[in-house]
């Protein structure tokens, strides 16, 4: 219970309040325009993810704690934000899934035969190698005082070398400068702060991949490397090129596309009976295209809605009616184009017995447009869904309630766009009939509130090809990059979003469109490095 | 975007999609894209929905070498990543017969004078007075992945490495679906549990005993089948009648690396 309590009440509230960071030589960087909003100076919870992948780095072990752990909180839809928070539920779970693990890790620590008597080099060397990887940071002399203390204490209760480790351990889980990554840097003379090299790489590292510096980051961060774009810039283009890079991008994608939790949703085993079987092989194709895309076609949003192609095995390419499977299996004929046609879009953006013209319409209208769609009850509405019908099409179900002037407004919009994915079912196959009635996907849709132009759209396809068509495509590839930074900065502050969206436009209209090149960007700069004080 | 797009034009998206500018940008994700099997013509039959699920294919490779050190005391094998499965034990039920643990299983405090700090615990297996098929001791293993179990594909293994002590005769098997009926996770419908496997003489001391894919056999009596460590389902230790009563302990069993080095001289005897 102590270190739960410590776990608990150790939330750093303030600025400074998290321990000494190395100092180091700074050299400064191009300054933003004046009045350009920047990143909170905070401490942020890992997400239950780099949370595992955290322990799994340090401890070398199989580690799955991510899925027995409390869910994470969401801000716009993505796990990565200053509001995740340390529950007594969460840590409690928490505490007890670490317990073990720093039971099994201790015995398996490499080189533990060289050191077996504890003696005070032994428990020094220790507790500094441990600590240090743990808190991706020099430790301070108090926390090193009292770690070895940890350790002499349980040595001296007759644990032995592995007890003693597997406190040791434990208490470094449990510490806050484990669980929390620091943004709190050090103060500048213009009143911003200004990350440190250690919180530099550990952003870096968390941002790019998920997971702590490995070990070449956090030499380069001893070195005082850092404070040099270039050299960030470097390390970005070396971490985007691990393998392992991929699970981070597949994260933000899968969450983009709100196709994450696929796995969790269920339809009717009457209409859908072969629904649960292929949900996970929807789940790789997605994951599998967004690799492919993002390795061979250039990381942009055009590739990612238009590919033209599947990455899928046999089970997928015969749900899609394909004649072949691969990595890039044609979709030609098949009424598929990308992102937004693949059954795990359709899928989880549908009912469990009937697809949602409003869930699509309105993915699109958010996350591809980046228009603000009003909830019902934010302007004083009550939702009354059309009854079900034996006869209707949903199309033709959903029409009564546009009538409506209420619904109106938002619905002649949301559903206009939905309804070009009505050659699609609540399962993400192809139909061509509802009820009975000849399914009808032509609509005519402004593309944005502030779109003048009335387009006649044909088909799913016929809208993706709209969006990647001027003017859409600016704003489509502007609402993306808004999103990547959502993710990757974890935050979703208007302001800062504003400042990042200004530096994107300072690239290459060639470089504008490339996630990688633009997220490279953002660290090279010194909106990746300053922070500003709440209140200041 | 050019002009001649604005009327939609899909091959003309798809080839500007297609040059979107990648050169002179790094390799990313070791340059590897969709791990997908090359591309092929999709053969008849593929992917019918009736052959469909999630055991349909191997799962991902199993990457941790322990099964079980029976340290933490339950009857679960050790937990890893997207890995499940418990140890279980059965007999043929002759009357008067024993079998210990039987259920729930549970692993036993070592022996004093055998025990250490790190290795306290271990499986005490004893059995007497079956006259029909014998006991078995076992673990099920299992690739689970949101609820979903499947066999455990332990291909990036040689093989299975135990310490044990007897004297007895025990014989070690790895089962594949092909050789399991339903209810045991498998699809054997008719002479089943004849799994592959190999038989160790225990001495009266611990001693570690080695067993690899290429040395298991199947008894001979049962549905034929092909081992494939891409996809198996329990772990288990038989005896049979001639061999009872047995009185033994399995500790520390785990999968042998590839990289491993052969056991000089296992104590295993002649038949499989």
């Amino acid at each position: 219970m102590r270190r739960l309590g410590a776990l608990l009440l150790a939330v750093c509230p303030a600025v400074g309040g998290c321990g000494a960071f190395a100092a180091s030589t700074r050299r400064p960087t191009a300054e933003l325009p004046a009045g350009a909003a920047l990143l909170p100076a905070r401490t942020r919870r890992l997400t239950n993810w780099e949370l595992e992948r955290s322990l799994a780095a340090f401890t070398g072990l199989d580690v799955t704690i991510a899925q027995e752990l409390p869910p994470d909180v969401r801000q716009e839809g993505y796990t990565p934000n200053v509001a995740q928070d340390v529950s007594t539920a969460w840590a409690t779970r928490y505490s007890a899934l670490v317990q073990q693990l720093a039971v099994k890790a201790a015995a398996r620590l490499p080189g533990r035969e060289r050191c077996r008597d504890l003696g005070p080099d032994c428990r020094a060397r220790r507790v500094v190698e441990l600590g240090e990887f743990a808190f991706r940071r020099p430790l301070e002399a108090e926390e090193q005082r009292s770690l070895e203390a940890l350790v002499s204490e349980a040595a001296n209760a007759g644990e032995g070398f592995e007890g003693a480790m597997s406190e040791l351990l434990q208490t470094l889980f449990e510490s806050p400068s484990f669980i929390y990554v620091s943004e709190l840097g050090e103060a500048t003379a213009a009143g911003t702060r200004r990350l440190t090299n250690d919180e530099l790489a550990s952003e870096l590292s968390f941002m790019l991949t998920g997971a702590p510096p490995d070990a070449e980051l956090r030499a380069a961060a001893a070195q005082g490397a850092l404070d040099e774009p270039a050299a960030r810039a470097q390390q970005a283009w070396r971490l985007l090129g691990l393998s392992s890079t991929r699970y981070q991008f597949r994260h933000f994608a899968l969450q983009w596309l709100e196709v994450d939790r696929l796995l969790d949703t269920a339809k009717s085993s009457q209409l859908f009976p072969t629904y649960d079987a292929l949900k996970p092989y929807m789940l790789a194709e997605t994951e599998n295209y967004v690799d492919e895309v993002l390795v061979h076609r250039g990381a942009s949003v055009q590739a990612l809605l238009a590919g033209g192609f599947a990455s899928v095995g046999p089970e997928m390419a015969r749900f899609y009616g394909l004649k072949t499977y691969g990595p890039r299996a044609s979709l030609a004929g098949s009424g598929r184009l990308g992102v937004l046609q693949q059954a795990s879009f359709l899928a989880a953006h549908a009912h469990e017995d009937v697809t949602s013209p409003v869930k699509r319409g309105d993915f699109v209208m958010r996350k591809l447009l980046c228009e603000k769609v009003k909830r019902p009850a934010e302007i004083g509405l009550e939702v009354v869904m059309p009854p079900p019908s034996a006869t209707l099409s949903n199309r033709a179900r959903l029409s009564q309630h546009i009538a409506d002037p209420g619904c109106a407004s938002c619905h002649s919009t949301l559903d206009a766009i939905g309804f070009t994915f009505e050659s699609f079912d609540a399962a993400g196959a192809a139909q061509t009939s509802d009820h009975g009635h000849a399914i009808d996907t032509r609509t005519q849709v402004r593309l944005g509130q502030q779109a003048t132009e009335v387009q006649s759209l044909a088909s799913s396809e016929a809208l993706t090809r709209a969006l990647l068509e001027n003017p859409q495509i600016d704003k489509v590839s502007e609402c993306f990059a808004r999103h990547a930074f959502r993710y990757f900065s974890a935050q979703a502050d208007p302001r800062v979003e504003e400042t990042f969206v200004a530096l994107r436009a300072e690239l290459d209209e060639s470089e504008r469109d490339n996630l990688f090149r633009v997220l490279v960007a953002y660290v090279a700069s010194d909106l990746f490095v300053l922070r500003e004080v709440k209140g200041t | 975007m050019p002009k001649t797009l604005l009327n939609g034009s899909l091959a003309a998206l798809l080839i500007l999609v297609a040059c979107q500018k990648t050169e002179g940008q790094p390799s990313v994700f070791g340059g590897e894209g969709a791990k997908v099997a090359d591309e092929k013509p999709l053969p008849e039959g593929a992917g019918k929905p009736e052959a469909l699920g999630p055991c349909g294919k191997p799962g991902p490779v199993s990457d941790a070498a322990l099964i079980d050190d029976f340290e933490d005391g339950n009857d679960r094998i050790f937990k890893a990543f997207e890995r499940d499965g418990f140890w279980f034990s059965a007999s043929d039920k002759t009357e008067g017969s024993t079998i210990t643990p039987l259920a729930p299983f549970a692993a036993e405090l070592l022996p004093a004078a055998e025990a250490s700090k790190e290795n306290r615990y271990a499986a005490h297996l004893t059995a007497a007075g079956e006259k029909n098929w014998g006991v078995v001791w076992g673990a099920a293993l299992q690739w689970t992945r949101e609820g979903i179990k499947c066999p455990l594909n332990v291909s990036a293994f040689a093989g299975v490495r135990f310490r044990a002590k007897g004297p007895g005769t025990i014989r070690v098997s790895m089962a594949v679906p092909e050789v399991t009926p339903k209810e045991g996770g498998g699809t054997c419908a008719d002479r089943c549990y004849d799994a592959h496997g190999k038989v160790f003489l225990l001495s009266s001391a611990w001693d570690t005993y080695e067993m690899r894919w290429e040395k298991m056999q199947q008894g001979g009596w049962g549905t034929e089948a092909r081992f494939t460590p891409e996809r198996v389902v329990n772990l288990a230790v038989n005896v049979d009648v001639k061999s009872l009563p047995a009185d033994l302990w399995l500790d520390d069993v785990e999968l042998i690396p590839k990289t491993a080095p052969a056991q000089a001289a296992a104590p295993a005897a002649a038949a499989p």
